[in-house]
């Protein structure tokens, strides 16, 4: 059943935005309680899910979840997050980063892994629309990371 | 069989080029050729003065560690491979070498798990054949654990956590650990007690365990906080993704396992690994 659903091609309705159908291909999986596209002030871009999911507070939470494992990984000499998955005994919570946004899937706990390759064809859609209709965004550098420093800034 | 002559030979040719140029790096060579011849203290002699100039010389290190292996030093023999694994990363001659010194140790099931994944790959690899005929005369030891926490009538201080024991094999951790460990890809495999300190570690990366350890214990706790504010309760599992590496924190009952990975894992075989050595911990 989930295989099945997995193979669903992304549906393009002309004219519809691509970053709504890139969290509607996700809500649409079972077990997905909602996803956010946010940018890097955590603020909602886009979002869908159902009456009782609160896309502000869960982009804040993440937003402040990344800032604060960036830091020890620094540390680790790894670069940049790019993938963030929670697993309590009830829920999943995924946070992807497609720079300069923030790709945010609350599912439950029990959902197909094939999850994931959805969250990947959705992060390909939400980049390939970034670059096509926003491409200044992608020169600029966001606002969280504008005191950051290179790798080897920091060991050298 | 060993050719003789051609060692002969080769010590004769990497002599040559070494009284040419002391400062190249045919010792490497040379020294395995004395090995091969059955020198071994000359070979030792060579390989460590040539490592002395060299250093970060992996494919030296990797000759020193054959060298050990043949003066019955298993010990240092696995802390050269470690140095030669460190600098230059793992292959299937270092995992052939690492399955040997594990079985001269005695640590058989940890040698045992490097010895199938190399089997899976390849059945036919002659050194892997001699590893299963020398895993089946090898005497099996304990692995030595931390005297504070094997010694019986040892209590942990108020508030220490105890080592605790993966049940289901009636394994030690540090041998669950060492299974972790060897898994491909897998760069690191920790259990980090409550308090962030470190209960047993397998550990490549140039980073100090110590650290690793607490920074994941650090990570785990702040998104730990993060949950509480939108109430979906504990985190069991996290995954952390770079564009070169994984870490996955899972907790279990006494500890957190915190495996460090190349990018390129394979997530389903390390967690029916995990699931596998840890169920009901």
């Amino acid at each position: 059943m989930a295989r099945a659903k997995q193979s669903k091609q992304i549906k393009q309705v002309k004219g519809k935005d691509k970053f709504l159908v890139a969290v509607e291909y996700l809500t649409e999986y079972t077990g997905v309680r909602g996803a956010i596209i946010a940018d890097s002030e955590g603020m909602v871009i886009v979002s869908h899910g159902g009456s009782s999911f609160d896309a502000d507070y869960y982009a804040a939470l993440s937003l402040d979840i990344f800032e604060t494992v960036k830091a020890p990984l620094r540390r680790l000499f790894e670069p940049e997050v790019e993938f963030l998955s929670i697993k309590t005994p009830v829920d999943w919570l995924t946070l992807a980063w497609s720079e300069p946004l923030i790709l945010i899937v609350a599912a439950q706990r029990q959902a197909d892994d094939l999850l994931n390759i959805r969250i990947s064809r959705s992060l390909e859609m939400i980049a390939a629309n970034v670059k096509e209709k926003y491409p200044i965004l992608l020169n600029t550098k966001p606002a969280n990371s504008k005191n950051e420093k290179s790798l080897e800034e920091i060991h050298v | 069989m060993i050719d003789v002559v051609e060692i002969e030979d080769r010590i004769a040719k990497c002599e040559k080029i070494l009284a040419s140029d002391p400062q190249s790096q045919i010792f490497a060579a040379l020294a395995d050729a004395y090995r091969k011849k059955g020198d071994i203290a000359r070979a030792f002699e060579i390989c460590s003065q040539g490592l002395k100039i060299f250093p970060e010389y992996s494919s030296a290190r990797i000759v020193l560690t054959k060298i050990l292996l043949a003066r019955e030093n298993y010990e240092q023999a696995g802390v050269e491979l470690e140095r030669a694994i460190e600098h230059s990363g793992r292959t299937r001659s270092t995992d052939i070498l690492e399955a040997e010194i594990l079985i001269r140790r005695g640590l058989k099931s940890e040698a045992s798990a490097i010895i199938d994944r190399l089997s899976g790959t390849d059945p036919d690899d002659e050194n892997v054949k001699r590893l299963m005929e020398l895993i089946d005369k090898e005497e099996t030891k304990s692995i030595p654990i931390d005297p504070r926490w094997a010694a019986p009538e040892y209590q942990p201080a108020a508030g220490a956590t105890p080592q605790p024991r993966v049940e289901r094999r009636n394994m030690s951790l540090a041998q669950a650990i060492g299974v972790l460990k060897v898994m491909p890809r897998v760069m690191g495999a920790l259990a980090v007690g409550k308090e962030g300190l470190l209960l047993e570690a397998r550990f490549d990366s140039a980073h100090s365990k110590e650290e690793f350890a607490a920074l994941s214990k650090s990570m785990y706790d702040t998104i730990e906080q993060g949950l509480e504010k939108v109430k979906i309760g504990e985190a069991k599992e996290v995954l952390i993704e770079t564009s070169s590496s994984k870490i996955w924190i899972q907790k279990r009952d006494k500890f957190l396992l915190v495996i460090y990975a190349r990018d390129d894992v394979s997530m389903g075989a390390l967690k029916l690994k995990i699931d596998d050595l840890f169920r009901g911990n």
